[in-house]
């Protein structure tokens, strides 16, 4: 599908809402403050998104969750070093105490990556006074490359853009890093920006 | 020597000592094939099972890209197409809980459009490892026709 500038802008818009609750939500779980700083939001062609993560094996820990009827869906991806920083604050533990995921880890992040997901999606739900559906979350550690394509496979049979937003959260002194795939499908778009446009 | 990256949605034809590489493999679907007498080899990363007829990347689909992989053997100097050995892995379900829904079931259908593909052209498979729910990385080394498959977990 093609956009125009004005329609593409407005898709930014709606990302960097969406990674704001994110961060917001972070913040909630933590108990600590949160700044997303100036998250960057662009669109990709689905054939490069793969092709331009730079180390396709580095781990990260996903959470992918189906919206709209399962016609598109929102991955957020935390590298692994940082979803473990993450599951420290979340349980209240010293930073760096996690080294490696087990079952409590693991159900740690699925939730929180959950919450935060549902943060991201209510966030756009909300601004265009309309409901949008999730799925239940489904989280995974694996290579990034991995977690991607299998993520954008899911779309790619009707569509053939992503919006990525890179956002960094600053909580605690630490930068935590995400990156943000909304995933979706031409006519979900085209229902998005109709209701943009009547607002 | 010289390791390629085989991208998404796309084919690379070498020959020996080359390594052919697809690093980070979700439910794509990746397809080697061998020359062993002249040591040719090409390798797909093919995305979806089956390609629908307004689509134009051939390289992004199985059935498509096998039929690429071939023509492109053929051009680099593969005489006899009967005698390449096919191997193929990746295709994993990378967020398994989910069933009902068979778009999030792509790897199972890469599988299967690749089996339908090898009978209706006549090929055996020489060795495959596909499936499973953790991701892949794969070296496909021209100089001896072996693959080698990394996983994360």
């Amino acid at each position: 599908m093609d956009l125009n500038a004005t329609e593409l802008d407005v898709l930014k818009e709606l990302a960097s809402i969406g990674a704001n609750a994110a961060g917001t939500a972070l913040s909630n779980l933590t108990n600590q403050t949160v700044s997303n700083i100036s998250p960057k939001v662009e669109l990709c062609e689905v054939e490069n998104v793969k092709n331009e993560i730079k180390n396709p094996e580095e781990k990260v820990a996903a959470i992918c969750v189906g919206v709209f009827e399962k016609n598109s869906s929102v991955l957020i991806t935390f590298k692994k070093k940082y979803a473990l920083l993450l599951v420290d604050m979340l349980m209240d533990k010293k930073l760096g105490t996690t080294e490696e995921f087990d079952d409590m880890s693991k159900s740690a992040f699925n939730e929180m990556g959950n919450i935060v997901v549902c943060a991201y999606v209510s966030a756009v739900a909300n601004f265009l006074n309309t409901k949008i559906g999730v799925d239940m979350p489904l989280s995974t550690i694996d290579m990034v490359g991995s977690v991607v394509d299998a993520a954008i496979v899911q779309i790619a049979v009707e569509s053939n853009k992503v919006l990525i937003t890179d956002a960094n959260f600053s909580i605690n002194n630490e930068i935590i890093g995400a990156k943000i795939y909304f995933l979706f499908e031409p006519s979900t778009v085209r229902g998005l920006l109709d209701k943009a446009s009547k607002l | 020597m010289t390791e390629i990256d085989v991208k998404m949605a796309s084919i690379t034809v070498s020959n020996a000592p080359d390594i052919l590489i697809a690093r980070g493999v979700g439910s794509c679907m990746i397809v080697m094939a061998y020359d062993k007498g002249q040591k040719i080899g090409g390798m797909l990363h093919a995305m979806l099972p089956t390609k629908g007829p307004t689509d134009n990347n051939s390289a992004k689909y199985v059935d498509s890209g096998f039929d690429l992989l071939v023509s492109e053997l053929k051009k680099k100097g593969v005489t006899n197409v009967k005698k390449l050995e096919i191997r193929i892995a990746g295709a994993a379900n990378m967020f398994p809980g989910v069933t009902l829904n068979e778009r999030v079931q792509i790897g199972a259908r890469n599988i299967d459009s690749i089996r339908a593909k090898l009978t209706e052209v006549g090929l055996p498979l020489s060795g495959e490892d596909v499936g499973g729910t953790t991701g892949r990385s794969i070296s496909f080394f021209l100089n001896e026709g072996r693959v080698s498959v990394t996983k994360s977990i």
